[in-house]
């Protein structure tokens, strides 16, 4: 793994929102690389600053928040100082998104065709019969059925998945280097998720991007990615490969996750394990380990100090007091 | 064993939304949303109805409230006719609902003691205020909330714990079947294994009966004994959790299991895919619903009549490959 | 009592939290105070005749001057004060009255009963409420009466669709169907599910209103069927002093600014209790 592997590199960010109430702390101090060509997973429960990460990644966080630290290099430029105008040429062509709600992602007032072709206009394109072409082939690539008439109509006229499909080829259009796929399939039923996701995995491989895939599903996570991000209240608390993750999952939120979740096939007994309590109030800046209250092996150290990602060898990086060492993940 | 509720050939339909130009020359059309079912649920069981968004599982759950008239079939609880019955309030006290979005399915300008003492009050569970009070503050303590929480409004409380409220009202007026309506899909992972840990709890404390309605064969695998399988408003395939789940027979549960992600390290089957997307509940395909989109479709799936056909004991599956 | 008194300190919380709830209401509370201590206020007599010399100008013993008739401008605004805040309050709690119920029904049932209601109600709104007041007038005669009347006859319209809209959304949220289900009447669920959350747009719309009927009782009492002098409406006031616009402008500015005042401090309040009323607003102001 050396420097040019890197696509994206996340270094310390934090974003806050300023609401009446105060400041919430959504991200805070988040690092992490994205390789080339990977597919990386982030998974974590709903406020835990997944999606605020990829926003802020794209330097796109929407008033009241704002990044209030931290640095995303992209091939070693830091996009967090770019202006608004640059951001924009960027997200056009190198960076691209794929939202979870398919409907109110695409613009019902245009076709969908329009909407694809709009990505090739912005890039000067001018021949009409070059753009219905490379918008019907983008379709093709999605495996929209019939995209000669389908880029003709309009977001209400497709089903949940059709849409979904539309929007990864509006996201794909400009063949970006990285994509954030935040929980591109929650919206949809299991059957339609499945199909979706092949796609997604087999467009990834086949244009060599890298997708950073943000779901709230552990299993989804990891059945797609090779390494996975576990998010709690804001912060990265385990590293690994997903297979190691799975195997030995370190973090206490990491093992309760695992033994929240419900996979068919279990065997006789289906044995679920809870946590106690709740997600934490990131209206405090939380200076000790945040998942402490909840924790079954807390110790008063851990309302003490903020535990730092320890290096538990083979690129699994944990953060928790428990597996306190020397090496520290940088 | 007792049989509490038993649904014949039930039937719901709702007008299709059409244009004035459809309506005067091609007549109205109908979404079948519920079309023909029968099971029927024993005392002290848990039965999960599984299905994908828009195959009518929830309107089965609503029709079963009375709060969606059939268009045809019957409905007994305890057995008694839901349609004809003369003491609706009666029925109502037997059988309660767990909506599926807990953020809007309590009364926002209600404290949380007036939301579980208003089914009391309506049925007249207890004699006075004390007993109320007392009544209301095991039911919290039961579903894991405090007694000093029962004065706060819901906008207070965080997903699970409206969840939690929203099962107590459920409970408060002790019904015998409780029909729950995707309980845990609005909440996170962590928050859903503790409501369904609350579930199965006061399922044995209070030996409930419930029909489960999810979309997730997971939830539905831990929860209930018994699995109905649903696609486009009609059930395909039913029985014993752990028999569905192990070995499907039909296509579509197959399917469905397939597409469910798993653990990376679980070994895996071969999947089965279907093509395509699920067709409108206006024009359901004739003979079997699934025969556009499944994988093992022959000329006769065109024709076949959809009876559920009894492979095993308790295990029925509507599908022409199991046809001798 | 406890209790009680715990609700008035929240209420008073609720209400210094929301800057434009606060200013609005200590505007009207100086407003009612002003109505309810008018005569002790007031120096002379609303219709005394020669109280000092006619067009006298804003001076020491007349604040805002004296009238045609030599009757003191300050006093008759004070008068005035309770003759304006009872219209408008009288106006508003009778369109409610009927407005409500009938938007009520006309949203929660639905149907064959809720199109004739609503089709009522368009037709209501067909007419110019100006013109409904001159046939009101030419049929019972001048008075506060007309201006009630014609009003009250403008007003329902409103309430009637604003409530009707409400309702039916309201209706289709899932604490509806879960009353249903613990076995509430439909009257209860009217009244305790309902209602409850359709009081924030129907108190934002009922301030509005106040403040709207105190400029239309102005312009009723203007094309003179309404308030009759020498009962001092702030709108007579206005009618009676447009005359002399020209030579005595002073007459007319005291009058205009209590409309203004009133107006100001009514829809402040109105937008200070929608905020109020949104629970989440709300749930911003716990200790815990």
């Amino acid at each position: 793994m050396t420097e040019k592997d890197i696509c994206l590199s996340v270094k310390n960010l934090r974003t806050s929102f300023f609401t009446d109430r105060g400041e919430i702390h959504a991200v805070r101090g988040v690092s992490f690389d994205v390789m080339k060509g990977e597919m990386l997973g982030i998974v974590g429960e709903s406020g835990c600053g997944k999606s605020v990460t990829a926003f802020s990644a794209l330097n796109q966080v929407k008033h009241p928040g704002r990044i209030v630290g931290g640095e995303v290099l992209f091939h070693g430029v830091d996009l967090l100082k770019l202006s608004q105008d640059e951001m924009r040429k960027l997200r056009g062509s190198k960076m691209s998104m794929i939202f979870q709600e398919p409907l109110t992602a695409l613009n019902p007032a245009f076709s969908i065709g329009w909407q694809i072709g709009e990505s090739y206009r912005l890039r000067g394109e001018k021949n009409k019969k070059v753009i219905e072409e490379k918008t019907i082939d983008m379709l093709r690539k999605v495996k929209l059925p019939e995209p000669e008439l389908r880029m003709k109509e309009f977001p209400y006229q497709f089903s949940g998945g059709m849409r979904q499909r539309a929007l990864i080829a509006l996201a794909l259009a400009c063949t970006p280097e990285l994509v954030f796929a935040d929980e591109p399939t929650t919206a949809l039923d299991v059957t339609v998720q499945a199909e979706i996701l092949d796609l997604l995995q087999n467009l990834q491989k086949e244009m060599g991007m890298s997708v950073v895939l943000i779901s709230h599903n552990l299993n989804l996570i990891g059945e797609r990615c090779k390494r996975v991000l576990v998010f709690y209240a804001g912060k990265i608390i385990e590293e690994a490969p997903t297979e190691e993750l799975f195997k030995n999952p370190s973090h206490p939120y990491t093992q309760g996750l695992l033994g929240s979740l419900l996979s068919i096939h279990q065997g006789e007994d289906v044995q679920l394990h809870t946590m106690p309590g709740e997600v934490p109030n990131l209206l405090e800046d939380i200076d000790h380990c945040s998942f402490a209250p909840r924790c079954p092996y807390a110790t008063e150290e851990c309302y003490k100090k903020q535990p730092e990602l320890y290096n538990l060898g083979g690129n699994h990086y944990c953060s928790c007091l428990r597996y306190k060492r020397e090496e520290v993940k940088q | 064993m007792r049989e509490l509720l038993r649904v014949e050939d039930l039937k719901v339909q709702f007008t299709a939304p059409a244009s004035l130009n459809d309506k005067l020359f091609a007549g109205k059309k109908y979404v079948k949303a519920v079309d023909g079912l029968s099971f029927s649920i024993n005392e002290g069981e848990v039965v999960g109805l599984v299905g994908e968004s828009g195959c009518g599982k929830s309107t089965v759950g609503k029709t079963l409230v009375m709060l969606q008239k059939p268009k045809s079939g019957k409905i007994y609880v305890d057995g008694e006719d839901v349609c004809e019955t003369k003491d609706e309030k009666a029925l109502r006290k037997k059988i309660q609902y767990i909506f599926q979005d807990p953020y809007s399915s309590l009364n926002p300008r209600m404290t949380v003691k007036t939301i579980l003492s208003r089914p009391m009050e309506i049925f007249g569970l207890c004699k006075n205020k004390d007993e109320e009070n007392e009544r209301i503050a095991n039911l919290l303590k039961e579903v894991g909330l405090s007694q000093e929480q029962s004065l706060r409004f819901p906008h207070e409380f965080s997903g699970g714990q409206k969840q939690r409220i929203s099962i107590a009202r459920a409970l408060a007026v002790e019904p015998e079947l409780i029909i729950a309506d995707e309980p845990t899909a609005a909440l996170d992972v962590s928050i859903q294994a503790q409501i369904l840990k609350l579930l199965e709890k006061l399922r044995t404390t209070r030996n409930l009966t419930m029909l489960f309605i999810s979309h997730d064969l997971g939830v539905v695998e831990y929860v209930s004994d018994r699995i109905l399988v649903m696609y486009l408003g009609k059930i395909v395939e039913e029985g014993p959790t752990k028999d569905v789940i192990n070995d499907p027979l039909h296509p579509y549960t197959k399917a469905l299991l397939s597409a469910v992600p798993k653990n990376p390290l679980q070994e895996k089957g071969e999947g089965v895919r279907l093509s395509g997307s699920i067709p409108s509940t206006i024009n359901i395909p004739q003979g079997c619903r699934l025969h556009p989109r499944c994988p093992y479709a022959t000329e006769a799936c065109r024709t076949f009549n959809e009876e559920l056909i009894e492979v095993k004991p308790d295990r029925k599956v509507s599908c022409l490959l199991y046809k001798k | 009592m406890e209790r009680f008194k715990k609700k008035i300190k929240k209420a008073w919380r609720a209400v210094t939290h929301s800057q434009k709830a606060t200013i609005g209401l200590i505007m009207i509370l100086l407003l009612l105070l002003v109505a309810l201590t008018a005569p002790l206020l007031a120096r002379y007599g609303v219709d005394q005749i020669g109280a000092g010399a006619p067009f006298t100008k804003p001076c020491s013993a007349y604040p805002f001057g004296t009238d045609n008739y030599g009757r003191d401008v300050f006093s008759r605004v004070l008068i005035g004060t309770r003759v304006s805040l009872r219209i408008a309050l009288t106006v508003a709690a009778l369109s409610i009255l009927i407005g409500v119920p009938l938007g009520v029904i006309a949203g929660f049932n639905g149907g064959a009963v809720g199109a004739v209601i609503m089709r009522i109600v368009d037709v209501m709104l067909c007419f110019p409420w100006i013109m409904v007041a001159l046939c009101v007038a030419a049929l019972i005669g001048s008075g506060e009466k007309v201006i009630i009347i014609s009003l009250v006859f403008a007003y329902v319209p409103t309430f009637v669709r604003l409530m009707q809209g409400v309702v039916l959304s309201v209706k289709e949220e899932e604490y509806i169907a879960a009353a249903k289900v613990t076995g509430e009447s439909r009257f209860a669920t009217v009244m305790k599910y309902v209602l409850p959350n359709c009081l924030a747009p129907l108190i934002v719309e009922a301030t509005l209103v106040m403040s709207f009927v105190v400029l239309d009782e102005a312009a009723i009492s203007y094309l003179g069927v309404g308030v009759q002098p020498p009962t001092p409406s702030w709108g007579v006031m206005l009618n009676e002093s447009s005359q002399f616009i020209w030579n005595a402008t002073y007459l007319s500015i005291l009058p205009g600014i209590a409309i203004a005042y009133t107006v100001l401090s009514i829809n402040l309040f109105g937008d200070g209790l929608r905020d109020i009323l949104d629970p989440r607003y709300m749930g911003g102001l716990r200790e815990n």
